[in-house]
């Protein structure tokens, strides 16, 4: 295209498992300017060659692994690589975002994007070296829990190996079963594992030592050092950078919105603050070429807990000892478990009990809110698929089993569990964003954190264009703060850089579509004006629209767990709070007109064929 | 006389000093082309930056068949000559500090020339944490200056 002057590599190793055929081409350069990399051109490839429709553990499912536009440059936080693929825990879009050292190795062995289809005979681990793809036979890790197989890969192929792999929850198909990369790191949600898991790759190994051509070198690293420099002054970074994500558990907690027990309550124990939890940590590290350095690696030689495991796994469950919420922190780690949806589904379970929905009968004993041994019991049990935990490794699809075929106990949106720890119902912007959200009750898509700093009308008419409502309750103006965020997420997304030094997440200040821009074109001598890298956002977000759109996804699916409407906040600041239907419905309709998607939340034929055309005109898409 | 310092408790094992250095030196990015790299083994908690000391009587320089490694009294650096590097590996082999490393695409050794070329090393200028460290000394002495690690 015309502004375009250099090249983004985009080199695409495509991998039959049925059949051992690999292909390797690169992404048209039309495609690579409109959707960039990551999560951009995943779900570009994803639209473009699975057809509606299809059960997601099936072989014709695809597993897309692909790294940011600029993950692996070393400007600052530019780890990130993105897991795309029809998720098997909701039946619609899986994609995940994921840091590490991963994404950036995958690059260096040459290939951006891997795109994984088929099924291996038996158990295979994918090796990728200087812009190839070997299919190996991966049968003797197979069982392996997470840190078992990474210490034998590297054992077998090299301490310079970064791989991503299962663990036993991805091999036995648990809806919710996630892929790790290094201790902690994970593409968690939407059940990722449990499509590699059903495709028999154990592992994908990334090795060898080449390297990205930048265009401008210190032009590059001048900006780049420029930028850290900036980042690492910020007050927000800093304190990212001492105790990382529990730092929010309070703010949670103290605004009367930490989901505890089911959502049921929305207050617990300072046993789990940010300085309780940091008298266990050894040392703050990072992921790659990270400035904020926000991962804690604790005593016991885990890394964690983050504030969603904190939440979902300690207060969700009633559980407030702080050891014990480590440890649980690091049995799903090694279990290869999203810690999101693990929290989610047993707390809807409890719930379920302790309403005698559902009886000793199904669960084999009682199941009681802040009984950490049942818990150990009870995730060991999911990830082996067996008693009870086979019916909970169904997650959202588990209703019918559990007797709540509504879900109406269930924190979830288009059958995904709700990620954050922050009960929505009082930030009315929180809650529109995960029900819009394209891959279900997820705040990484949108989360306004700026809702709750009060912010003054100039700055917020600078960052949103418009005037909006500083009043984290009021329904006004929020679709235009949800799409907003949405908008610029989409392209931290594509460029791979972490949102924690990214604007909007945590503080208005941290890097924007200039920064964006200007590294780009630096690192590949590419341009990009802001006004363009908007439209880009938009772009993602519609085409993932569009996507869930042909899986069946219409306005009554946009909506919000039935607590959320029906039973007002109990404590704090939020006290008293919760969702009105008919304000909730009126906002949505002013989101789907800001998005220009007609009233039953459908993007229009027009629309669509805008987001195909970089494909050309040669092959029709697969639906 | 310039020496590069490194605190091995300040680094987040992040590299993006190993990245900058090779983009610097070859205008690529990855970490494996830079002459100071990160050891780093998650499961057992560790990671520390390993670049060349400029020993004062370096074991790669006697160790060197090829006769590509020397120091250079008068500025104090180890220097190699990549042109004569044949990619034997007796330099790792002997280095104490793993301050030397391979180039495995060019079968030729990396060494920290200490961007004598640049106001600041590339590596100390990318360190967010301030874990790596240049120091300008007309004569550096071993009696009051150690490395930190």
């Amino acid at each position: 295209m015309s502004s375009s002057i250099g090249v983004m590599r985009s080199r695409v190793g495509s991998v039959d498992l049925s059949t051992g055929e690999i292909r390797y081409e690169d992404t048209p350069p039309d495609v690579v300017r409109s959707y960039l990399g990551g999560r951009g051109l995943n779900v570009a490839y994803l639209h473009r060659r699975l057809r509606a429709g299809v059960d997601p553990l099936s072989p014709e499912n695809l597993l897309i692994i692909g790294a940011g536009a600029l993950t692996g440059t070393g400007c600052p936080n530019s780890s990130r690589f993105n897991v795309t693929t029809k998720s098997p825990e909701s039946n619609i879009l899986g994609d995940a975002n994921c840091g590490g050292f991963f994404g950036p190795q995958l690059r260096y062995s040459g290939i951006d994007r891997l795109i994984v289809s088929g099924r291996a005979a038996h158990p295979v681990v994918l090796l990728v070296s200087g812009g190839t793809v070997r299919i190996a036979d991966g049968r003797t890790y197979w069982g392996m829990d997470v840190g078992t197989v990474q210490a034998a890969l590297i054992r077998d192929f090299g301490p310079e190996v970064e791989s991503i792999c299962i663990g036993p929850a991805g091999e036995k198909l648990v809806r919710f079963a996630c892929i790790m990369t290094g201790v902690k790191n994970a593409a968690a949600r939407g059940g990722m594992g449990a499509v590699m898991g059903s495709k028999n790759v154990k592992a994908i190994v990334a090795t060898g030592g080449g390297g990205l051509e930048i265009a401008d070198g210190d032009g590059f690293l001048d900006l780049s050092a420029e930028l850290t420099d900036y980042l690492i002054d910020s007050s927000i970074i800093k304190v990212l950078g001492r105790v990382g994500t529990p730092l929010l558990y309070e703010v949670s907690n103290h605004l009367g919105a930490i989901r505890t027990r089911n959502s049921q309550d929305s207050s617990f124990e300072n046993t789990l603050d940010a300085e309780v939890i940091h008298e266990h940590v050894t040392k703050m590290i990072a992921c790659h070429s990270c400035v904020v350095h926000c991962r804690h690696r604790h005593a016991e030689h885990g890394e964690g807990p983050e504030y969603t495991t904190i939440g979902l796994l300690g207060a969700n469950l009633g559980i407030g000892d702080t050891v014990n919420v480590i440890r649980l922190n690091d049995l799903v780690n090694r279990l290869g478990l999203d810690v999101s949806s693990t929290g989610g589904i047993l707390s809807w379970a409890m719930e379920l009990y302790q309403r005698g929905i559902i009886d000793d009968g199904l669960t084999g004993e009682p199941l009681r809110f802040g009984d950490y041994d049942l818990t150990v019991r009870l995730i060991k049990s999911i990830a082996r698929r067996e008693g009870f935990g086979d019916v909970l490794a169904e997650s959202s699809q588990a209703a019918d089993a559990l007797g709540d075929p509504e879900r109406k106990y269930l924190m979830a949106i288009k059958g995904l569990p709700q990620s954050d720890p922050h009960d929505c119902r009082y930030i009315k912007a929180f809650a529109l964003g995960i029900a819009t959200a394209s891959r279900g009750a997820d705040h990484l898509r949108s989360r306004p954190t700026l809702e709750v700093f009060n912010l003054p009308p100039d700055l917020l008419r600078e960052i949103y264009g418009t005037d909006v409502d500083h009043d984290p309750t009021s329904y006004k103006t929020k679709e235009i703060v949800v799409a907003t965020h949405e908008n610029i997420y989409a392209v931290i997304d594509a460029v791979g850089i972490c949102k924690f030094v990214c604007h909007g997440f945590n503080s208005p200040r941290l890097l924007k579509y200039e920064h964006f821009a200007q590294l780009l074109e630096k690192a590949f001598g590419v341009r990009y004006s802001v006004e363009e890298l908007k439209e880009l956002g938009e772009r993602i977000v519609d085409l993932e629209r569009v996507f869930i759109n042909r899986e069946g996804v219409r306005r009554p699916d946009d909506t919000l767990p039935w607590r959320y409407f029906e039973e007002p906040l109990p404590h704090g600041v939020a006290k008293g709070h919760r969702i009105e239907r008919e304000k909730f419905l009126a906002m949505l309709d002013r989101y789907y007109r800001l998005r220009r998607w007609n009233a039953d939340g459908v993007v229009p034929e027009e629309r669509v064929a805008e987001l195909v055309a970089p494909w050309g005109a040669r092959e029709g898409s697969p639906a | 006389m310039r020496r590069i310092y490194t605190n091995h408790a300040l680094c987040s094992g992040c590299r993006a000093c190993s990245v900058a250095c090779a983009i610097a030196h070859g205008g690529t990015a990855g970490h494996a082309g830079g002459a100071i790299q990160i050891v780093r083994d998650p499961r057992w908690g560790f990671e520390y930056q390993a670049v060349c000391r400029m020993c004062e009587d370096p074991e790669c320089v006697a160790a060197c068949m090829a006769a590509a490694l020397s120091r250079d009294p008068e500025t104090g650096r180890v220097v190699l000559d990549r042109e004569r590097c044949v990619g034997c590996w007796m330099c790792m082999m002997v280095c104490p500090h793993r301050g030397i490393h391979p180039d495995g695409q060019a079968h030729k050794a990396i060494l920290c020339d200490q961007c004598a070329d640049r106001d600041v090393p590339a590596c100390v200028k990318a360190c967010a944490t301030h874990a790596i460290a240049v120091v300008e000394e007309d004569e550096v002495s071993r009696e009051t200056v150690r490395p930190a690690g």
